[in-house]
């Protein structure tokens, strides 16, 4: 009898203790920090790579992982494809978290390998980089984000390794396969990892865009799980890649929620991601700017005095000016050509190379000097929400009105590229008796105002509709032609020959010629529009006054057909 | 056009996948190696980091040894200042006759030197630019010894960048 009770005691305490282990193994696996590890999203993991997990049904099962990746750990002889790394080591991070919060108590295995590399980049801090945006490309539209993994005080920045996400494309796909790849994905992304100095030649020289550094205030335990995590990534991770939303900074806040679970980043980001955003989530104390080649050769020029500008022109033709211009005026002429190299990308004249050349020989003969200094424009966390919600009215009518995104020409330019306009998914309603007053699928309408030195071309293209008499028009436009500078900064006017179609119309040329003028928080715009085989040149004019952070007021008027309306605007 | 896209494209190639390269037979590392198999990384890799940029041709790939996963990503130690002059090529071209730049401190740590004579060191570089950029497309490892030769013809630098000089 005494044998059944034993028994009985035994068979129930295994059973608590299955139970209780059980218990312990799932734990763990609910946690953020194990869930973030493995990039889960719902019950499903976004991580595209077989060697990602340790389970075969890791991709949907935490728990299934976690347990084969604490056997895993423990068994001196595994290795893993494709890096033939033993676990602990192809998997630091997650090791880390067993040790921590799994009560995982195994042999540890060396790691040379990694620790030489973690050793190497000695981490101390995190920046965040953002890189402004560069129209010509749509994939660049909205702007690059990297991490900037810093070695701490005393350390020069640029020879910091920068952590970026991209899209393995493909060049010999044709544009509209490349963003249909992109929005859909259709390429693999992976992380990447690159001294920052490279960067700074890709991104301020190569394409001309200003850069921003943030830096992070991140916790030492925060920064060696980021760096534990990277090396996870870099070897065993890729990822689809989505352009909308699982992009370059989405992927870039995963990393960094992976590192810091508590932050709770990738939940407050919206159906699209911007780079934009990601700075507003991320705690950054200080930021450095970058400007671009065109700033800085535009800084140069303006330093010059009128005597000086002569002699800029002068060494332009004739290269024996160089020898009398001043120091200033060199430093500009470098500008101008060193930006021209990059702006002919491999297809500099001769002449042109020859140019700087000469003028680099005559500068290295004059004493150093700094750089004209450049005005730095408003960084890009302080620009506007990319969402916009209005309410207003024609007069007879409420009109409600939400777009997605991102920048008119009306809006409070601080923040953002100047006279560079970026519209999408927008849509007005009138209320009572409801019906679309307008839609927008896209509008782009970029801005360069001429410089002799620097002749630019602008642009434009649209799909819209909006509402004629009892029709919903549909037009798609395209443009180019040319702008001016007005006002100094202030404003600009332009003009462009136009392809239009409109539905019921057909294919029409036409032309464009508008101003724009900025006065404090007052933006105003007008418009002309010409269409063959139309009569009447639609006119519209607009005022736009900013009020505070996320609100403005809009007045809109048009003359065919003649209508004006007033709306309240709040962005999100 | 081509020759300048194949060498970048070199360079790329050697820089992210060392595989190519590995002579010991190690299985390779990271996504990179695996994603070459049936995409191009070599393409991608073209689009990401050359897009624009005019690099000289280089024969940076063969030096650069990388063989095994943790060098695959940190330029071998020797290599950095060889690495730097390659990739930042332009703005080293520029800083140097101008004698001072951001670059030119960076270049300066990877050539060990002490960073007390960062001033010696940009006085040196563009006196010596004519000598150290003899033609129009000099190469990013005959810029760099010709720095070398620079810091070595004055004493006082080639000490502050001993270490450096090997």
């Amino acid at each position: 009898m005494r044998h059944w009770a034993r028994l009985k005691v035994i068979l129930l305490l295994s059973l608590v203790a299955a139970a209780a282990q059980a218990a312990a193994a799932a734990a763990p696996a609910d946690e953020p920090a194990w869930r973030k590890l493995l990039h889960y999203q719902g019950g499903r993991s976004r991580a595209d790579a077989p060697f990602f997990f340790l389970s075969p049904r890791g991709r949907d099962d935490p728990v299934a992982e976690l347990e084969a990746t604490r056997t895993a750990m423990a068994d001196p002889k595994r290795r893993l494809a494709p890096t033939g790394q033993h676990p602990q080591c192809a998997f630091p991070a997650r090791y880390r978290f067993l040790r921590e919060h799994a009560g995982l108590t195994v042999t540890p295995v060396a790691c040379p390998d990694f620790e030489e590399w973690r050793d190497k980049l000695a981490v101390r801090s995190v920046s965040l980089i953002f890189t402004s945006a560069y129209v010509e490309n749509p994939a660049s539209m909205f702007g690059h984000t990297l991490l900037r993994l810093d070695r701490g005080p005393g350390s020069e920045p640029l020879l910091s390794y920068a952590v970026g996400f991209l899209a393995q494309s493909d060049p010999s796909d044709s544009h509209p396969v490349y963003a249909l790849k992109g929005l859909t994905g259709g390429y693999t992304g992976t992380y990447n990892l690159d001294p920052y100095y490279m960067a700074v030649a890709i991104y301020n020289d190569g394409e001309n865009r200003d850069i921003w550094e943030y830096e992070l205030t991140l916790e030492p335990k925060q920064v060696e799980r980021l760096v534990e995590h990277l090396w996870e990534l870099l070897y065993h991770g890729f990822f689809d890649y989505y352009f909308l939303d699982e992009n370059c900074s989405y992927m870039l806040l995963a990393l960094l929620e992976a590192a810091a679970p508590e932050l709770n980043l990738l939940e407050q980001t919206g159906i699209f991601v911007l780079p934009l955003d990601t700075m507003r989530l991320l705690p950054a104390e200080r930021h450095t700017f970058r400007p671009s080649l065109r700033r800085v050769m535009d800084a140069s020029l303006d330093a010059l005095t009128p005597e000086e500008m002569a002699q800029f022109q002068a060494a332009l033709k004739d290269e024996t000016e160089l020898a009398s211009a001043s120091v200033r005026t060199l430093d500009a002429l470098v500008a101008y050509w060193n930006f021209r190299k990059f702006e002919s990308k491999d297809e500099q004249p001769l002449a042109e190379k020859a140019a700087l050349r000469r003028t680099l020989e005559a500068r290295s003969g004059r004493p150093p000097e700094s750089a004209a200094p450049v005005t730095r424009p408003a960084p890009p966390d302080q620009g506007h929400r990319a969402g916009k919600l209005s309410l207003g009215s024609d007069g007879s009518h409420a009109l409600l009105g939400a777009q997605m995104g991102l920048h008119d020409h009306l809006d409070d330019p601080r923040g953002y590229e100047s006279f560079a306009a970026i519209e999408y998914l927008g849509l007005t309603l009138r209320a009572p008796k409801p019906r679309i007053e307008s839609y927008k699928v896209i509008e782009v309408m970029a801005l360069s105002p001429y410089s002799a030195l620097d002749p630019q071309w602008s642009w434009r293209m649209a799909w819209t509709g909006e509402r004629r008499g009892d029709t919903l028009v549909s037009t798609a436009e395209g443009g180019g032609g040319g702008a001016l500078r007005l006002l100094s900064e202030q404003g600009v006017v332009y003009a462009m020959a136009l392809a239009n179609a409109e539905s019921g119309a057909g294919l029409r040329p036409g032309l464009l010629a508008g101003a724009l003028a900025y006065l404090g928080p007052v933006a105003g715009e007008v418009e002309l529009r010409a269409l063959d085989r139309k009569p009447q040149a639609d006119v519209r004019g607009a005022l736009a006054w900013s009020m505070k952070a996320d609100w403005s007021l809009r007045l809109e008027w048009r003359r065919t057909p003649q209508r004006a309306a007033l709306a309240i605007e709040w962005r999100w | 056009m081509r020759r300048i896209a194949a060498s970048v494209s070199f360079v790329a190639l050697s820089i992210l996948a060392p595989r190519a390269f590995a002579a010991d037979g190690s299985s390779g590392c990271g996504p990179g190696w695996y994603v070459l198999k049936d995409q191009s990384l070599l393409s991608s890799s073209l689009r990401s980091i050359t897009n624009g940029i005019l690099w000289p041709s280089s024969t940076l790939g063969m030096t650069l040894g990388t063989s095994n996963c943790a060098k695959h990503k940190i330029v071998l130690h020797e290599k950095e200042s060889l690495h730097f002059t390659t990739m930042a090529y332009h703005d080293l071209m520029v800083q140097m006759a101008r004698g001072e730049g951001e670059h030119l401190a960076a270049f300066a740590t990877t050539l060990r030197c002490d960073w007390r004579a960062q001033p010696r060191f940009n006085d040196t570089m563009q006196r010596g630019w004519r000598q150290i950029f003899p033609a129009d497309a000099t190469p990013p490892a005959e810029v760099l010894s010709n720095v070398i030769e620079q810091i070595r013809a004055d004493p006082a630098l080639a000490q502050a960048c001993a270490t450096g000089l090997g």
